[in-house]
């Protein structure tokens, strides 16, 4: 546990966490809400800067007091604090941890990164883990107070069983709980075809959805030849097979072609596609989800 | 079954190693991956039960002992042999005749075939059996003695040869059954291309219908061989056979004729039809004459053609005959021979008298090609006369003479080969003779149709001895070859004979009757026209073989000191100061038996015998396949 927790919680990244915070890409997902509304339906005002009044502007918003002063009509301009929900979804399949552990130990940094952040700007932050069933780990919390609580859920969360995918059509968020879907996944199932077809319940989600496809490089590249005996991790189904360099090619061909497909189906479904490969340094990935413009701001 | 080299059996600790790596073979590595969905998108992925796995395995271990094990038996030469039994000795006695070298339509001569049979049968053989190797032809020849080094009995075996020599099977197995009693209990492996008759009669192409247990069972009385001796015939003739040779040829001076001469040739021929022959006759290889003879199956045609030619000419006759088999017996050669008179001994009874004969023989004296001498029973002496032939007239000796051919002429008592039964009183006289075989070197010129005689016996005819006259009690004039002498018996009285006496055919029948008697002793005398096989004596180095032309086509040198040779080609042959010619002349060799049957049942017999003999080429065929379905079974995705 104590090691878990130290692989995936990195005191120093998450402090630099904090000049970061996650900005919806559609906001009309989110309501306008007026400076009447309570921090408790998820909004707040902060005077940011004037700007001169204009015709259409609501007359309500001028000030007066500097009006009285200077005799020319300003308005106020706030600065919009979005509260919202981050609702993050792990694959606990046992391809998640087999025989790949750092799959593991990639998503489980990435959901506390997630987490840490959502609690820290003060969004309500719950966890859901899917394998062959949607479950829900944790319920949506708030602030940074919660990050432990999380953390504990995270690291004694078991990574087992088959991924069926289709379970996703179990989450259903109120309309209230609009905000930010992170699905962390291999997405590995049955089938390929099966992953682009499970992800299109998620055009019927009120929440952006960012797919983040965690992959070891060997997935994609598997350094196997010869006479072996395949073992699937998840369903212990076994296949004896003789493959040879042409073998693993066209294994790589097939690969390829199921991630491109994949980006293209979430691509048309405006849905936000990463894949994140374990080889790589985890802070400049996620720094990478940054600068692609995804759910991520720097502040 | 047992194996030639039991020791090679050592190799079979192979199969400790073979067990050992399928005790410890490497398993597939096992790889967990996260998915198996992209794997089996791969084409040739084949999934296989737990089952079908383990079955494999035992499999690929009953594949690779196998693999040993069927090597291992290779190399110790497995053999299975179930006719083997408990035998010490297996002798094989090949013919090496004449006959043996005519060839089938793939151009294989029946020697091949029997070499082929030979050593399909000895790889059937325990190594414990002895083998002993025999050839023959007109005389047996042991190539080696018992043993049982396989390999020098196949070399010899490979290097046996056919002679243009008649064959001698009797003589050949009485050998080969004396040998196999001396290492008891054996076998006798007989192969030839003409089976066996049982009265031994090889002249007799065509062989009955007997069972076969019955004429094993009489063979092996007449051969001599010991209830613990198995004769086993190994026929390989030809199932069917086109052939046309010269049985019999001489030459002779013609009588009444001086300084001319007589060539008789006789042509037998065998095929499914009459036989087409074309005889062409040379003389110092100038073409003089060309017949064309039409001559039945197993049949045969006599003629006689007139030579003019000098001494020393060289007279050759070809036989041509579309599709031929045998080449051995289509040509003769001869050198006309020096005229020299032939010395007659008439041994004549008091009371024959007979001035007709007088005066037959006293004419052909005139002639300067006989001289005959008289004298009287008192007086003969059987171990001082040295004559060509010798007339016994109305008398017959205590002890039949072998050695010399004999014309007998009234003969008062049955003798030797002289079968009769007197007619009592002054005979039966004939008014019309049926001439059996006119053809026949005593007829020749004779008008059988025109004389009328006084039969004074009746005759037995049988065997060799052929009757050239018949009258109504039965035949009274016979010749023939009884045991190599030859025999003319005349049982007719020239002087109480109504028509013959006066007449020219009387003189002609005494003169052929003596020169056809005499043509043999003259021949061997002077070494013309010799049978292939024959002993000559001779002083000289070596055996000169040669042409038409005279030119020299083979030597041979003399062994023993050089005194006497083996005429064992064919052709002109001369030795020292002496000369002369040998031809096959064998009616049992031109008259190739057929025998379909048998080539049948030996093919049956071979197809049956698959799983037996020399397992070698079955093993290494299995070795073969087995490698191949292991290749198809466990590699054949292992193709980079």
């Amino acid at each position: 546990m104590a090691a878990d927790v130290d692989q995936v919680f990195d005191p120093d990244f998450l402090q630099r966490l904090r000049t970061l915070f996650f900005k919806l890409r559609r906001r009309k997902l989110l309501k306008q809400k007026g400076i009447q509304q309570t921090q408790a339906l998820g909004f707040t005002r902060e005077f940011k800067d004037y700007r001169h009044y204009t015709r259409s502007d609501d007359f309500r918003a001028i000030d007066w007091r500097l009006f009285a002063r200077i005799e020319r009509l300003f308005v106020k301009l706030y600065e919009e604090i979005q509260e919202f929900h981050v609702h993050i979804l792990i694959d606990r399949s046992g391809s998640m941890v087999e025989p790949f552990p750092r799959k593991r130990v990639a998503t489980l940094r990435l959901s506390v990164a997630l987490a840490y952040l959502g609690l820290m700007n003060q969004h309500r932050v719950s966890l859901l883990s899917f394998g062959e069933e949607l479950r829900q780990e944790v319920p949506p919390i708030k602030g940074q107070g919660h990050i432990h609580r999380m953390l504990q859920h995270l690291t004694a969360l078991p990574f087992e069983g088959i991924t069926d995918l289709s379970c996703l059509k179990q989450f259903r968020p109120k309309r209230d709980r609009r905000g930010i879907v992170f699905i962390l996944s291999d997405l590995l199932g049955r089938e390929p075809e099966e992953a682009a077809a499970a992800l299109e319940i998620s055009t019927s989600w009120p929440a952006e959805t960012h797919v983040v496809h965690i992959l070891e490089p060997e997935e994609i590249h598997p350094d196997i030849d010869g006479e072996v005996r395949l073992i699937d991790v998840e369903t212990q189904e076994q296949r004896q097979l003789t493959l040879t360099r042409r073998d693993m090619d066209r294994y790589q061909e097939a690969f390829e072609r199921f991630l491109e497909e994949l980006a293209q189906s979430c691509m048309r479904r405006r849905v936000d596609y990463v894949t994140w490969r374990t080889d790589l340094a985890f802070e400049k990935m996620f720094l990478e989800l940054l600068s692609r413009g995804s759910a991520l701001s720097q502040g | 079954m047992h194996f030639q080299f039991p020791a090679q059996l050592a190799w079979a600790w192979l199969l400790v190693p073979v067990v050992l790596l399928f005790l410890v073979r490497r398993r597939p590595k096992k790889v967990k991956v996260s998915t198996l969905a992209f794997f089996k998108s791969l084409a040739h992925v084949y999934r296989e039960s737990p089952w079908l796995r383990r079955l494999k395995k035992l499999l690929a271990l009953l594949i690779a002992a196998a693999t040993v094990g069927f090597g291992v038996f290779a190399l110790a030469q497995l053999v299975v042999a179930p006719e083997a039994g408990d035998l010490r000795s297996v002798l094989v006695v090949v013919d090496g005749s004449a006959s043996m070298a005519a060839v089938d339509e793939d151009g294989r001569s029946r020697l091949e075939v029997a070499k082929e049979r030979i050593r399909t049968r000895l790889a059937g053989l325990q190594s414990s059996v002895g083998v002993l190797l025999m050839r023959y032809d007109r005389r047996p020849e042991i190539l080696v003695p018992t043993s049982y080094d396989r390999r020098s009995l196949l070399r010899e075996l490979d290097g046996l040869a056919v002679r243009p020599v008649p064959g001698d099977a009797d003589t050949a197995l009485r050998l080969a059954a004396r040998l196999a009693a001396l290492n008891a209990p054996a076998a006798i492996w007989h192969v030839t291309d003409a089976p066996l008759q049982v009265d031994g009669g090889a002249d007799d192409a065509t062989p009955e219908s007997d069972t076969e247990e019955v004429v094993v069972a009489t063979l092996e009385e007449r051969l001599g061989i010991a209830n613990d001796v198995e004769l086993e015939s190994m026929v390989v003739g030809l199932p069917r056979a086109t052939n046309a040779g010269i049985t019999g040829f001489q030459i002779r001076p013609r009588p009444l004729e001086r300084g001319r001469f007589d060539a008789f040739v006789e042509v037998h021929a065998q095929g499914p039809a009459d036989v087409e022959v074309k005889l062409e006759v040379r003389l110092d290889q100038k073409l003089v004459s060309l017949r064309d003879l039409t001559v039945p199956p197993g049949g045969s045609e006599r003629l006689l053609i007139p030579v003019e030619g000098g001494r020393g000419s060289v007279l050759t006759l070809e036989a041509r005959t579309e599709g031929d088999v045998l080449a051995e017996d289509d040509s003769v050669h001869a050198r006309i021979p020096e005229a020299r008179p032939v010395r007659l001994l008439w041994v004549r009874a008091k009371e024959s008298v007979d001035p007709f004969t007088q005066l037959a023989l006293v004419a052909l004296g005139e002639e300067g090609v006989l001289e005959a001498f008289e004298t009287s029973p008192e007086t003969y002496d059987a171990k001082k006369e040295t004559f060509d032939v010798i007339l016994f007239d109305g008398w017959l000796p205590e002890t039949w003479p072998t050695q010399t051919p004999v014309l007998v002429m009234k003969p008062p008592r049955s003798l030797g080969p002289v079968r009769t039964a007197p007619i009592a009183g002054d005979g039966l006289p004939i008014d019309e003779l049926r001439a059996v075989d006119e053809r026949h070197p005593v007829l020749y010129g004779v008008a059988s149709d025109r004389v009328a005689v006084t039969q004074t016996a009746v005759l037995e005819a049988g065997g060799s001895l052929a009757p050239l006259w018949t009258g109504a009690m039965g035949p009274l004039l016979v010749a023939g070859e009884v045991r190599g002498q030859k025999l003319v018996v005349m049982a007719f009285a020239a002087d109480r004979s109504e028509r013959l006496g006066l007449m020219a055919s009387y003189p002609l029948l005494l003169g052929n009757a003596v020169f056809w008697l005499s043509q043999g002793e003259e021949e061997e005398r002077q070494g013309n026209n010799l049978r292939t096989g024959r002993v000559v004596e001779a002083e000289g180095d070596a055996i000169v073989w040669e042409d038409d032309a005279g030119t020299e086509v083979g030597r041979t040198p003399l062994a023993g000191g050089g005194t006497v040779a083996e005429l064992d080609r064919l052709g002109l042959w001369r030795i020292g100061e002496k000369s002369g010619s040998a031809s096959l002349l064998s009616k049992s060799e031109t008259l190739i038996t057929t025998s379909s049957d048998e080539v049948e049942a030996g093919a049956a017999t071979a197809t049956s015998g698959f799983l037996s003999g020399d397992m070698r080429p079955l093993l290494l065929w299995l070795l073969l396949a087995l490698l191949v379905v292991e290749a198809w079974l466990f590699h054949r995705h292992a193709v980079y």
